[in-house]
């Protein structure tokens, strides 16, 4: 367990280093269908999945940039190079053939150390191609699986992924799945077989190196009946003066009674257009727990979405999302209740400072299916000063009669009172307001193993330094 | 075709919630004479009678285009203006009777109310039974001097064979208040919007709304509470039953902007769902951009709370009852905000009516 | 003198835990029962399946009530029968006026319409016995009511509703000396007028003090383990349940 308690320990740099990407293989900025067809061929995609790219390609041409988000004009996909390779040969499984920039870049980030102590297996993505993969042994004896999904889709799950990839999102869906559709590489693929229980997360990590491009890794998840697996994802990046885009997609298919908690702490850096899509399909007695925690991105559009499709399956989304400077950040969920006695739980809290937007943006739809349901949304926003933003738009859509939906949402500020009384037992104000925020977003760090909410409570700290002026 | 009860700030478009759109033949369109008891004190004048006291546009709920389409119309306001200190006890009676063989009716309303006045405007809509396809057009724009006071009570209970429109919008000064009370029991296509601008220090605005659907009945809603004085409150309540095929969607907004510190805003909807083929939709928004204010909202949708059933239930009240008593009840509740006591009489003998 | 209640091996269990394993008891015409016991006997949900509370399942045995088999009958049938239980903590309903409530329970009980002059009449001169301030017949049902407050509109409610057999749960009342006042007022004005029987589930005994027991029962762990007159409720005050727990 790492011990990090010390928050005067923590800098920026942490998070915001490089490495020379001089010999890496990449494509040319921008996107056409040759580039596209270069990806493919680089990547040595079946025949389907060329096609598919081709197709998403020509979806993402007739699609629309939202009207209703963030503005993403700062975004020139005419100049984001799509794929990265970093200059390895094949993904290691094991940390002494990852090559020593990279490796470094992990080790900084506390990733074999945590795999050593703590998780039961890790994917480390470097801009394109997943570098390394492993699993603890006793884990692939009951036959689960977590690799990379460009070895998935060539091995012997190939079957599976293609009956799989990109149908609980379809292209279709808006216009950045379409773009993920056409030039999608890495991620990671997880099967929990039938009864399966996994007591120790598995965790992916995304870094970001290359300046200008794009991340646009692809994670598919399917727990078998009665299963159970924590899975968890962490983002980083060092910062660059031009925009990058990630448009991951994460498919997640939860059967019957089964569950799978998926958190998230991202940290993109602040340079970021973060358009990324993530959905889960519930079957009968199933239930997805997202745990999501924003904290990076210059502009983030993210609402991951539970479809309870059997009866009684469940969701509960807890979520904080922190907006400072340069930051506008759209975040959020979705839920469509689709079966009986189906049951949802939304507990979000959002953090505005140093003129930084926070939008949270929901929907709660429930069908004529879906008689004996229960939906609950809380949602809290903080204004840390008044040249932030926070706007709450919670759309609910109830098409049956025997429905319990309820909704509250609040917004305030940091209390003066609670402040001083801090600082009359001796804590400075820039710590009193820190330790209020820490405690706003407790929703979240509750949820979250000791050393991802340590983590998480050092990145608000950080966030809150210099707050006061 | 013309978008009206734009949502404040858009989200996804296929939730079909930012904006409702309606074709409106305004070509033939002519004000009803309606009947009015009007009390002594109050100017009564023909064509725009509103003078804003800030150079600010006045916006009202179903939005600019539909507002600049009843300007286009040509026909003339009515307005009404209460002078500084003048405080009215008596209330302004309209009835408008939608009797005619006209099949699109436009009464545009303006009210001004000076330094410390008051004024209270009950407008009731009837019709008779008819097969006849008609349009009921009622906007009313208000200016509120500081201190000064506006309550507009609507009492709407016309026949399904309406579409009906009620725009609403006007400015306050500091210290002055806004009250709006809609009882919604008739019409088959509603839009009701309602916009504040909450100008000044310490103003003011209360709505109260509620309905009840039923049969193919729809209501499109927009209730703005913009607050941009300092101090200033908006507390918007809305509650309703919803039965047969009805659908209903409720959009609420409260808009904090820069500089309007010690603010406080507050929404509430509460619905109560009867059959399974009703389409309930609600967004309830809160925008802000400032750090020193209160902001809430919450909504209540679906069935009767289970404990509050076994409790009925346990009196020997059985479902079907205690759904009805709970419909009334919620009718009552914003019927109670009527301090008018002949239309509060009006307005039970009307819901007795209807609930029977 | 004819059974009214006739509870023959009745259990119930909520959420698969079982409170009630095989309770029997009879209560006849104008009788009154005390049930005594434990905390976490079964004692409240015994009255709460009598009424058919939805939260507990049945599992076994039978309710008569008036020579009618009501169990697994939903709530407000069984009621209208003629069964009243006061609720420990009534709940609040906002927009319905207590009198209002209490008029729709009375029509809906007799199935007919009654006119609003008559029902106030009647529930000012209820009020007035319970010493209840008038007012509060048009505030909205148990909201912002005290614990006083709300424990005499029960009783109101139990006496302008005039059941058959009245089942009041005062298993947390006991040291209220107020509640314990409107209580015993309320039973001993029942006992007047309406006549009927009484069940009363308690472990205090300062409300029977007024009152002419018929039968006392001592439940433990969803079981009557012993039954007695009058004169057990002073054994239990002296001993406890210890002699019946072992």
């Amino acid at each position: 367990m790492k011990e990090k308690t010390q928050v005067e320990d923590i800098d920026r740099s942490l998070y915001d280093f490089r490495y020379s990407d001089d010999d890496f293989y990449k494509v040319r900025g921008g996107l056409t269908a040759e580039i596209v067809e270069e990806i493919s061929r680089e990547k040595n995609d079946p025949a389907w999945m060329r096609d598919f790219r081709l197709k998403s390609l020509e979806v993402y041409n007739s699609l629309d940039v939202p009207d209703w988000g963030p503005s993403i004009e700062g975004l020139d996909m005419d100049n984001i190079v799509t794929y990265v390779r970093p200059n390895m040969k094949k993904m290691a499984t094991s940390w002494d053939d990852v090559p020593e920039d990279i490796k470094n870049t992990f080790e900084r980030l506390g990733i074999p150390e945590a795999e050593r102590k703590s998780l039961a297996g890790v994917g480390a993505q470097y801009d394109s191609e997943v570098v390394y993969h492993s699993i603890k042994e006793e884990m692939a004896r009951q036959g689960v699986i977590y690799t990379d999904m460009e070895s998935a889709l060539h091995g012997e799950y190939a079957d599976m992924i293609k009956e799989h990839f990109m149908k609980a999102l379809p292209i279709t869906e808006h216009k950045f799945v379409a773009l993920h559709g056409a030039v999608w590489s890495g991620g990671s693929f997880v099967y929990v077989p039938k009864g399966v229980k996994l007591d120790i997360p598995l965790q992916s990590y995304f870094r970001f190196n290359a300046k200008g491009a794009g991340q646009f890794e692809h994670t598919l998840i399917i727990v078998e009946e009665g299963g159970y697996c924590h899975f968890i994802e962490g983002c980083s990046a060092p910062k660059y003066n031009v925009a990058n885009i990630h448009a991951g997609c994460v498919e997640l298919y939860v059967r019957k009674n089964a569950t799978l908690r998926y958190s998230t702490i991202e940290n993109w850096s602040k340079n970021m257009y973060n358009l990324n899509s993530k959905r889960a399909i519930v079957e009968e007695g199933g239930k997805i727990e997202w745990v999501s925690g924003s904290f990076g991105s210059h502009i983030s559009y993210l609402y991951p979405m539970s479809v309870l499709n059997g009866e009684g399956a469940r969701a509960e989304f807890t979520g904080v999302t922190f907006a400072g400077n340069g930051q506008n950040l759209d975040t959020g969920t979705k839920v469509l209740h689709n079966a009986k006695n189906t049951y949802s739980y939304i507990n979000t809290r959002s953090i505005s400072k140093d003129g930084g937007i926070n939008t949270f943006r929901s929907s709660v739809h429930m069908t004529p299916n879906a008689s004996g349901s229960k939906s609950a949304v809380s949602c809290e926003s903080l204004m840390v000063d008044s040249i932030s933003r926070s706007d709450t738009i919670p759309a609910m859509d109830v098409r049956v009669s025997d429905a319990d939906v309820g909704h509250e949402a609040r917004i305030g500020r940091i209390s003066d009172d609670t402040v001083f009384y801090l600082m009359s037992r001796g804590l400075s104000e820039e710590d009193a307001k820190a330790l209020i925020v820490r405690g706003f977003a407790d929703n979240v760090s509750k949820e979250l193993p000791l050393e991802y909410a340590v983590e998480m409570n050092n990145l608000i700290t950080l966030e809150m330094k210099g707050s006061i002026g | 075709m013309m978008k009206i009860n734009n949502l404040p700030a858009r989200t996804w478009n296929h939730l079909n919630m930012n904006d409702t759109s309606v074709s409106l033949d305004l070509t033939c369109a002519g004000p009803l004479d309606y009947e009015e008891e009007l009390p002594a004190g109050v100017d009564r004048v023909t064509g725009r009678g509103i003078s804003p006291f800030s150079d600010r546009p006045l916006r009202t709920g179903l939005g600019t285009e539909f507002d600049m389409a009843m300007g286009d119309t040509g026909i003339k306001p009515s307005g009404y203006i209460v002078s500084e200190k003048n405080k009215i006890e008596m209330p302004v009676y309209q009835t408008f009777k939608y009797d005619s063989e006209d099949d699109c009716n436009v009464n545009l309303m303006d009210y001004t109310i000076g330094e410390n006045g008051c004024l209270t405007v009950i407008q009731n809509f009837v019709s008779e039974e008819t097969a006849k396809e008609k349009t009921a057009i009622v906007q009313n724009r208000y200016t509120i001097a500081k201190g000064g006071s506006l309550t507009i009570v609507q009492i709407q209970a016309l026949s399904d064979n309406f579409t009906f429109f009620s725009d609403i919008g006007g400015h306050i000064d500091n210290d002055g208040n806004f009250k709006l009370v809609q009882i919604i029991l008739g019409g088959g296509r509603n839009y009701y919007g309602s916009f504040t601008d909450l100008v000044g220090k310490s103003s003011k605005v209360d709505v109260d709304v509620a309905y009840s659907l039923n049969r193919q009945q729809t209501l499109d809603m927009n209730y703005v509470g913009n607050h941009c004085g300092k101090l200033s409150e908006s507390d918007i309540n809305v509650s309703g039953v919803m039965k047969g095929e009805a659908k209903k969607l409720f959009r609420g907004t409260i808009d904090f902007h820069c500089g309007c510190s010690g603010s406080k805003g507050a929404e509430l909807e509460n619905v109560l769902l009867i059959d399974d083929t009703i389409v309930n939709q609600t967004i309830p928004l809160i925008l802000c951009d400032e750090e020193d204010v209160e902001g809430a909202h919450g909504a209540t949708i679906g069935r009767l709370d289970d404990n509050i059933l076994l409790y009925l239930n346990s009196r020997g009240i059985e479902k079907s009852e205690a759904y009805a008593l709970m419909e009334r009840a919620k009718l009552d509740a914003v019927a109670g905000q009527i301090k008018d006591k002949r239309t509060r009489d009006y307005v039970a003998a009307k819901i007795d009516e209807m609930t029977a | 003198m004819a059974d009214l209640l006739r509870i023959s091996g009745l259990k119930a269990s909520v959420e698969d835990k079982e409170i009630l394993k095989g309770v029997d008891l009879t209560v006849n015409d104008g009788e009154v029962h005390v049930i005594m016991g434990p905390n976490g006997a079964g004692k409240s949900t015994l009255g709460s399946v009598i009424i058919g509370d939805p939260r507990y399942e049945i599992t076994g045995g039978s309710v008569f009530f008036d020579g009618e088999d009501i169990t697994g009958e939903d709530t407000d049938k069984i009621v209208k029968k003629g069964i009243f239980l006061t609720f420990q903590n009534p709940i609040e309903v906002p927009g319905i006026t207590l009198a209002n409530f209490i008029k729709t329970a009375l029509e809906a009980q007799t199935g007919e319409r009654i006119k609003m002059w008559d029902f106030k009449k009647k529930l000012e001169a209820t009020m007035k016995v319970l010493q209840m301030n008038p007012e509060y017949a048009d505030r909205d049902l148990n909201v912002g009511f005290s614990g006083g407050e709300k424990k005499k509109a029960e009783i109101l409610q139990m006496l302008m509703l005039k059941p058959k057999l009245a089942i009041l749960d005062e298993t947390d009342s006991g040291l209220d000396v107020d509640a314990v006042h409107v209580v015993s007022k309320g039973v001993e004005e029942y006992k007047k007028n309406v006549g009927g029987a009484l069940i009363i589930i308690t472990h205090s005994t300062r409300i029977l003090e007024s009152l002419k027991v018929d039968k006392t029962h001592v439940l433990i762990d969803g079981k009557i383990v012993t039954d007695g007159d009058a004169a057990l409720i002073d054994t239990i005050n002296e001993e406890g349940f210890e002699r019946y727990t072992a």
